[in-house]
């Protein structure tokens, strides 16, 4: 079992759907998370290289499409890297559900 | 912001921090997402960006470590591991640093308010001496600016019989003949006169003082200095009869009068008595010979004939109107020795004959010359107490960094015992003080560029803030920092890697030399803080003595000055006017007395002898007799009592009157000693050929003459027409207001009374001497500053010191409590150590004082160096913060709880 940490399986999360170059993986992030996670450049680098370390990212170059830049590092994530990025929010969203909402509720319910 | 370096020379700087394999891979694209989120490359600029790249990078650079060492930094990994690298041959000298690097601030990131704290002492030593650097380079290193090779140019003075007292003296004051003179000395290059004055310039009806200096024509090719626009003046326009007077404007008056618009050359300036066409504008940073910044420079010659309305002075060698430098690329004495003949030629013709007169050559800056101001002098007794507040911020900081090896024995035996060498630990130590001592550099650097302004404003309130030494600032505060990093941390660095396992794995207390070597520490503090604080107390001392002297009148008697049509302040006229003017100013309900004066106090003497036929006869000489023209009320505004017979009223003033005058103590008691004056006869040198009596009718009471001058010259009033005062009769209008009255409300009501006089000035009498009070106000304030800094910094590390112990000890004197041992007894056991080290330290500060007060002794006003009152004060002041710093580790001290302390091990 692959552990992620919360970034790492965030940055995963925005790569699921296409492959991304680091601006666009920036303000993916920002999107995906409600523009709470604005995260740095170097450490953006940093996490895709220990996700492509562990095989759960890779660089690819087949994604070029029309008007993109070709001296572009694209990043897409693998699918061990998706199902590894589900496994992990999945967690996530099931603690909220099973502690039933984090706040206290009203006495009478 | 001033523009940054080429942003790849940042960016090559920055990379380099990244791991080499991460840093060839990656650190292009990581720039480039820097540039894209930024909104592109015109946007991606500026110290905001860099500082957000930098951030990334600096902190990305230490999670790619932590990832390399397993995120267990501090435990010798990282150490081991680059061990190994580098048996391997694979790590360089390079790495070795950047690990040293990377520990220390891993280090010190851990401990922020330690860190903090340092960098803030640091940069307070650090910048009061990069501040005190400015105002020195200014006074006594640099000379002024813009000037072609500088060391050629000499200040001329001469040494001789002074013309204005006997006394044997460096006098810089030049009539015309010896300026004349002089230009013909065939071993200098060339000969330049200059005089400094007040002027008001007239634009559109409103009226400005500027500070013009009038020059020769030869003045810009002597200081070889080229016109910024247009160009200076010619010797045919420097001509009396020049049909076209022209003038030059300084840079800075020219930007901010006329923000630096290239179409004022050629327009027409009205300044002072005549017309002049502005030619060009000087250099940036060219203040002339001098560091006052300069508005204007007008051609000596055009402009001394308008404004004294004459050209008397061409042939006047008792008229003292300007100074002069010369270029001597040649050897000196030979110019010397040509010059002193040709001056002393000058001086027989004009039959001031002095055979030892003698030329003498200075540099052109002035505080190396034969006079240099009092502000100078006291500017480099500053400089060596600045150092003494970095030298106590040195000690202060290795003494904290003393006590974090002590606190760290702990860390530091782990690494040690897991194979790192002691040359690495050393490294990693003086990295980390390295680390502190630039981050201050910085700091201190921003500090001091905004105090400087301030400084400048207190020090020299006159001189133009200097243009061009910011390489040489910044030079010396890299150069300040790496010394205090050396001083500062190769004392504990070699103490941390002598640390052994055994000892510290025990916990002992701290080992008995460590903490000898911080008391030492800090009574060396303690002798400097009290070496600093006397020296603020004399001059407190000085300044309340120079600004509590009694003058002997009201020295808060208001002086009201005019302007009339023509530029005319003084003589020409002006008397009609003043007494026109006077009795409006005495109807008005601000005013309680008013009186028109021929010259008001501090102001200047007018020298004229006199007798008397049934007493003494006596010559004009340094300290009288001198005459002032007066109407009545005079004395009742400046609160100058009568001691005998009456004041000079208007009725004396009627034409037709008799002519009286009062006189003061020491001539009436020169005259006629030992008699009654009241009722004799004076007669003036003046009035030779048709000796006029003049009737003494009231003797009034000596005063003061200046804050240093004990002795009372010899004085006589008379009535504004009388005729030994001529055209110069009454100038000045001396005002007593009410109470509470601003001298501004004084001038408005004026201006609004008499709005064709184009200017009016209303200033308390005591601005004529606050000039002399600036050395000591200027000492008082900067000495109490640094001296209050010096205090903070040594309290602090007194705190520490104690605070420390109290934290080591805490075992011991938990067993102790627990033992039954009173607090007070706990306490005074704590506290003891460190408070006689204070002690020993006050003690040799209080020796060090006495033994070199002789060297500020003439610097202090009435004060002895030795004053008993301000060495008990600095004593009370230390006893007192040493309490303070003391009562809160004392008070944790009583608070221990045994239990506590002990379950901790």
């Amino acid at each position: 079992m692959t552990e992620l940490t919360a970034l790492e399986a965030i940055v995963l999360a925005a790569l699921a759907d296409r492959p991304r170059y680091g601006y666009e993986l920036v303000e993916r992030i920002a999107e995906l998370t409600n523009g709470r996670k604005r995260v740095r450049p170097g450490n953006l680098y940093r996490v895709l290289e220990r996700l492509e370390a562990r095989g759960l990212a890779e660089e690819t170059r087949s994604a070029l499409e029309e008007g993109e830049d070709e001296r572009r590092r694209y990043f897409r994530a693998t699918a061990a890297g998706v199902r590894a990025a589900e496994s992990e929010l999945a967690m996530y969203s099931g603690v909220l559900r099973r502690a039933g909402g984090l706040r206290e509720r009203p006495a009478d319910g | 912001m001033k523009s940054l370096p080429d942003r790849r020379l940042i960016w090559r700087v920055l990379r380099r921090w990244l791991p080499a394999g991460f840093r060839e891979r990656r650190a292009e694209a990581v720039l480039e997402t820097h540039v894209a989120l930024a909104g592109g490359p015109e946007r991606a600029r500026g110290a905001v960006f860099w500082i957000g790249v930098a951030r990334d990078v600096l902190a990305t650079g230490i999670q790619l470590r932590l990832d390399g060492t397993g995120g267990r930094v501090g435990d010798g990994t990282a150490w081991r591991e680059a061990k190994r690298g580098s048996r391997s041959g694979a790590m360089s000298g390079w790495e070795a640093l950047r690990q040293s690097v990377f520990m220390a601030a891993r280090s010190l990131q851990r401990t922020p308010l330690f860190a903090a704290a340092v960098v803030l002492i640091l940069a307070l030593g650090i910048s009061s001496n990069v501040t005190m650097f400015r105002v020195l380079d200014r006074l006594l290193l640099s000379p002024p600016e813009q000037i072609r090779s500088p060391d050629e140019v000499k200040r001329i003075y001469l040494y001789g019989r002074s013309p204005f007292s006997s006394e044997v003296t460096h006098d810089a004051s030049l009539s015309y003949p010896d300026y004349r003179g002089l230009t013909g000395v065939a071993s200098f290059d060339g000969v330049a006169g200059y005089g400094t004055r007040s002027l008001t310039l007239w634009v559109d009806g409103a009226g400005e003082t500027v500070s013009a200096e009038f020059a020769t024509a030869s003045y810009f090719d002597v200081l070889g200095v080229r016109a910024a626009a247009g160009r200076f003046y010619s010797a045919e326009e420097d001509a009396i009869a020049s049909p076209v007077p022209t003038a030059v404007l300084g840079w800075s008056f020219w930007q901010r009068r006329f923000s630096g618009d290239r179409g004022v050359i050629g327009r027409e300036l009205e300044i002072g008595k005549t017309t002049y066409t502005v030619v060009g504008v000087a250099p940036r940073g060219f203040t002339g010979v001098g560091i006052s910044p300069i508005d204007v420079w007008l051609p000596m010659h055009v402009a001394s004939a308008a404004e004294s309305g004459s050209t008397a002075w061409v042939d006047a060698h008792g008229w003292f109107m300007m100074a002069a430098v010369a270029r001597v690329s040649g050897p000196e004495p030979r110019a010397v020795e040509e010059a002193t003949v040709v001056t002393r030629g000058v001086r027989e013709a004009g039959r001031r004959a002095d055979p030892d007169l003698r030329v003498v050559l200075s540099p052109l800056i002035r505080a190396l010359g034969p006079n240099p101001s009092r502000e100078s002098q006291v500017a480099r007794m500053l400089a060596v107490l600045t150092v003494l507040v970095l030298l106590i911020a040195c000690a202060n900081v290795g003494n904290l960094y003393l006590a974090r090896v002590l606190a760290r024995r702990r860390e530091l035996a782990v690494q040690t015992a897991l194979g790192v060498s002691r040359s690495q630990l050393f490294a990693q130590l003086l990295a980390e003080v390295a680390i502190v001592a630039l981050a201050a550099g910085a700091f201190a650097w921003w500090l001091g560029t905004a105090a400087a302004g301030a400084l400048f404003g207190v020090l020299l309130p006159d001189a133009a803030l200097p243009t061009a030494n910011g390489p040489r600032v910044l030079v010396l505060t890299i150069v300040l920092a790496l010394i205090t990093a050396l001083l500062t941390g190769v004392l504990p660095a070699l103490r941390a890697t002598r640390v052994s396992v055994m000892d510290a794995m025990r916990r002992g207390t701290a080992t008995r030399r460590t903490l000898l070597v911080r008391r030492v520490l800090l009574a060396f503090q303690a002798a400097l803080s009290v070496l600093l604080m006397v020296g603020a107390g004399l001059f407190i001392r000085s300044l309340v003595r120079a600004e509590s002297i009694d003058f002997g009148l009201d020295a808060s008697a208001l002086t009201l000055d005019i302007e009339i049509e023509g530029g005319i302040t003084f003589g020409e006229g002006l008397a009609d006017e003043v007494l026109r003017l006077l009795p409006i100013v005495r109807q008005n309900a601000l005013v309680e007395d008013a009186a028109a004066t021929s010259v008001p106090p501090f102001s200047g003497w007018w020298g004229v002898g006199v007798s008397s036929p049934d007493g003494e006869q006596i010559e004009s000489g340094a300290s009288g007799p001198f005459l002032f023209g007066v109407t009545g009320d005079y004395f009742a505004a400046l609160g100058l009592p009568i001691l005998q017979g009456r004041p000079l009223t208007d009725d004396d003033t009627r034409p037709g009157a008799p002519p009286v005058a009062v006189v003061n103590e020491r001539l009436a008691g020169l005259l006629w000693p030992g008699r009654d004056a009241i009722g004799r006869c004076l007669m003036n040198e003046r009035e030779q050929a048709s000796p006029v009596c003049t009737t003494v009718v009231g003797v009034a009471r000596d005063y003061r003459p200046s804050i240093t001058g004990d002795e009372s010259p010899a004085i006589y009033y008379v009535s504004p027409t009388h005729p030994a005062l001529g055209s110069t009769s009454a100038n000045t209008i001396i005002v007593r207001a009410r109470e509470g009255v601003a001298p501004i409300a004084i001038r408005d009501f004026v201006r609004s009374a008499a709005p064709h006089l184009r200017m009016v000035k209303v200033a308390p009498l005591s601005d004529r001497f606050a000039d002399g009070l600036r050395a000591w106000r200027m000492g008082a304030a900067l000495l109490t500053a640094t001296g209050i800094l010096a205090l903070i910094i040594a309290a602090a590390g007194l705190y520490s010191m104690l605070a420390f112990e109290v934290l080591q000890r805490r075992r011991e004197l938990g067993i102790r409590a627990a033992l039954g041992a009173s607090s007070s007894r706990l306490v005074r056991s704590t506290i003891a150590a460190s408070s006689t080290a204070v002690l020993a330290g006050v003690l040799l500060g209080l020796a060090a004082s006495l033994a070199s007060g002789s060297a500020i002794e003439s610097l202090l006003f009435r004060v002895s160096a030795n004053d008993p009152a301000v060495y008990a004060g600095v004593c009370a002041v230390l006893l007192g913060v040493g309490v303070l710093a003391g009562a809160l580790p004392a008070r944790n001290v009583t608070r221990t709880d045994p239990a506590i302390s002990l379950r901790e091990e």
